[in-house]
């Protein structure tokens, strides 16, 4: 981060402030007597920056204001990291109230973004924070050298995690310890409900296979119930059907045989009539001979009398006599074909009925559900007990002699009521077990449902637990990580502190030190070239041990800005030389733009510089002015 | 070592700061965790992209300026 400009009104000694075309590198002197203003330059940009000084803290800006005005307004236009522009304004009045607000500014030109401004004020301290990488505590250990201050500071100090680049972790550490803990919580109280839900499906001890067999087994007593009621409808509508039909076959087929023997007969008597009439017409002399031959003369007389009146007639009705006897014969031998095929129906559904009693009910359905109805049923049923065999033992043979209708009426009247009978008392029961095991269904239907909503419940506070479990493992993974990435740079944080310090240490101390060791607890030992050994620090002169602070200041500066992303960096040191000797104070001078590749801009504040002091600007602070502008 | 170990996803170019930094430790220390028992790559891609996410969330100065 540098410092674009600097403007003020009313604040502490000054009425106006401004300070603009600041250069980004180079040495930046700010000099003047005692009480010129040199320290509130540096308080000015502490202010803007974190709206509060080295010396005053929140609860005493009120001090800020110039004496004789009531606001104090700072104005400061820096450059991030990222080489982005912001200009920050703040004030504070007289009664310690702060105005605030934050514009950033397009690349390379000077319109201020008034409408996306930042004025809440902790939304601003947040954006300044994250734009410059390190807070109030880091910046005045690091950056922001105040007059006579000059302390290392505590290595357990959040300053010194931003210093290492691990502050970021110290607080996503926490974060993720927190959200553990919660995590941890969470699955503590989804547990026992977990235990809870899993204890009652344990309890409703739901068999998957049970309800579709159930199922199964109303679906098959339900065909076999409406099989019954088909053949029980039928053979109501037909029970009397074998008795009427006994009848009209058995007279069909005594007229079948009396046309049968009238038919043969009169073809007989056809063909001998016929034989006799062509005879007779065609050779008469052959038919006289033999009657005279074999007859007396009245015979031949009266054959010849017939013969001449009645044998043509006699031809013609026994023709007719034999036709109408063979389409009269045809005639019941139709209807006997017909009734055959009737009681073929009849005698298929009296062995359907025959089996239907004949068979178990409970060899049709699932062993289970048979068991469990004989659990149930403490009387026999049709699902165990068949109707007494002997009452069916004729039906096989009448069922056979059915066919030609050869079974005696009677017999068969009665056998059909005695299945029709037996069927209705097993259709009864079959509709009660069907009706018992459709409750089954419904009962079984509602733990199916429960168990159902049971396991959504479990399945959904289950994956809640994992999903705990699982940030859990993973967040205590990214802790671990974070740790060991934090022990790593540390370690080449204190390196990189003791490499920077030896390349600026002799420069500070005119070569008599060259080299520092910083132990984790951050306590330092400086190696002596005259004593060839290190020392610990109270061994060394107050003086020696400022130089060192400043070096040691500037190397931890240095790392601050790699690890918080400022790759160029401004340092404000307010009189740091206050115990250095003029020889010291010029080698310093003359080294410090030298020493650090990042910390460029390089504020440096003291009642009188070497004339020779090569800067890049310089401020001089009038003592008896209010106004300055550079 | 597998391409998965490689964690070619995890591009430390494309990062800065702290995120660059962490993205550059992990590229090493996964090599070393790795060897360890019951080590699960998922899990640990899982907590990289976790603190990635946080480190980003804690330097992110846009949505500041883009929330209305």
């Amino acid at each position: 981060m540098l410092i674009k400009s600097l403007n003020a009104i009313n604040f502490r000694k000054f009425t106006k402030l401004i300070i603009n075309d600041i250069p980004e590198s180079g040495v930046i002197t700010v000099a003047g007597s005692n009480e010129s203003g040199k320290t509130s330059i540096g308080e000015a940009i502490c202010f803007a920056l974190f709206g509060r000084t080295f010396f005053q803290d929140e609860k005493s800006l009120f001090k800020l204001v110039c004496w004789g005005t009531d606001l104090a307004e700072v104005t400061l236009t820096f450059k991030t990291g990222q080489g982005e522009i912001y200009s920050l304004w703040r004030s504070v009045n007289r009664k310690g109230e702060i105005d605030v607000r934050l514009s950033q500014f397009e690349e390379n030109t000077d319109i201020k973004e008034d409408e996306s401004a930042l004025t809440d004020k902790e939304t601003v301290d947040d954006a300044v924070s994250k734009l410059l990488g390190f807070d109030f505590d880091a910046f005045s250990n690091s950056f922001y050298l105040a007059q006579r201050e000059l302390t290392s500071p505590d290595p357990q100090s959040y300053s010194i995690k931003q210093m290492a680049g691990i502050a970021a972790y110290s607080k996503i550490t926490d974060d993720l310890e927190l959200s553990n803990q919660r995590n941890n919580e969470t699955i503590g109280e989804l547990q026992p409900q977990v235990d809870s839900n899993r204890e009652k499906l344990d309890e409703i001890n739901l068999d998957e296979t049970w309800l579709p067999e159930l199922i199964d087994a109303e679906e098959t007593l339900g065909s076999e119930q409406k099989g019954r009621e088909q053949l029980l409808g039928k053979l109501n509508d037909d029970d009397q059907l074998y008795v009427n039909n006994f009848t009209s076959f058995n007279s069909a087929r005594k007229s079948s045989g009396l046309f049968g023997v009238l038919g043969k007969l009169s073809f007989i008597s056809t063909i001998v009539l016929g034989l006799m009439w062509v005879v007779n017409t065609f050779y008469p002399e052959v038919l006289i001979e033999f009657l005279l031959n074999n007859f007396s003369d009245s015979i031949l007389s009266s054959f010849s009398i017939f013969a001449e009146k009645w044998l043509l007639p006699a031809v013609i009705v026994s023709i007719v006599i034999a036709l109408l006897s063979w389409v009269l014969r045809k005639k019941a031998k139709t209807k006997m074909v017909s009734l055959n095929e009737e009681v073929k129906d009849f005698s298929g559904l009296l062995d359907t009925g025959h089996n239907y009693v004949t068979t178990l009910a409970e060899s049709l359905l699932p062993e289970r559900v048979v068991q469990l109805l004989h659990q149930r049923d403490t009387e026999p049923s049709t699902l165990q007990v068949l109707p007494p065999r002997e009452q069916f033992n004729n039906l096989t043979r009448l069922i056979s002699d059915s066919l030609d209708y050869q079974a005696d009426p009677e017999e068969m009247s009665a056998a059909t009521s005695r299945l029709t009978e037996a069927l209705k008392k097993q259709d009864g029961e079959v509709v009660d077990l069907s009706s018992k095991i459709l409750d089954d269904i419904s009962v079984e239907k509602v733990r199916a449902d429960k168990a159902g909503n049971l396991r959504a419940t479990l399945h959904n506070l289950s994956k809640a637990v994992d999903k705990c479990n699982y940030n859990i493992d993973t967040q205590t993974i990214a802790i671990g990580i974070m740790q060991r990435a934090a022990s790593d740079s540390i370690d080449k944080f204190n390196q990189k502190i003791s490499d920077v310090s030896a390349k600026t240490l002799p420069s500070f101390t005119e070569n008599r030190y060259s080299e520092l060791k910083i132990a984790e607890d951050f306590t330092v030992q400086i190696y002596s070239d005259e004593k060839n050994d290190y020392m610990d620090f109270d061994e060394i002169s107050s003086g020696t041990q400022r130089q060192v602070m400043l070096s040691l200041r500037i190397a931890m500066s240095e790392q601050l800005s790699i690890n918080s992303g400022n790759e160029e960096q401004f340092i404000f040191l307010d009189e740091p030389f206050a115990f250095f000797d003029q020889s010291r104070t010029r080698s310093t001078l003359e080294n410090l733009p030298k020493v650090s590749d990042v910390i460029n801009q390089i504020w440096i504040s003291a009642q009188e510089f070497p004339d020779y002091t090569k800067v890049a600007k310089q401020i001089e602070c009038p003592s008896d002015q209010s106004e300055l502008i550079v | 070592m597998s391409a998965e170990l490689e964690l070619r996803w995890l591009k430390t170019d494309k990062v800065r700061g702290a995120s660059k930094r962490f993205a550059e430790f992990c590229k090493e220390d996964v090599r070393m965790q790795a060897e360890l028992d019951n080590f699960d790559i998922e899990k640990y891609q899982d907590a990289i992209k976790i603190v990635l996410g946080k480190l980003s969330d804690s330097s992110s100065v846009e949505e500041l300026f883009n929330a209305d």
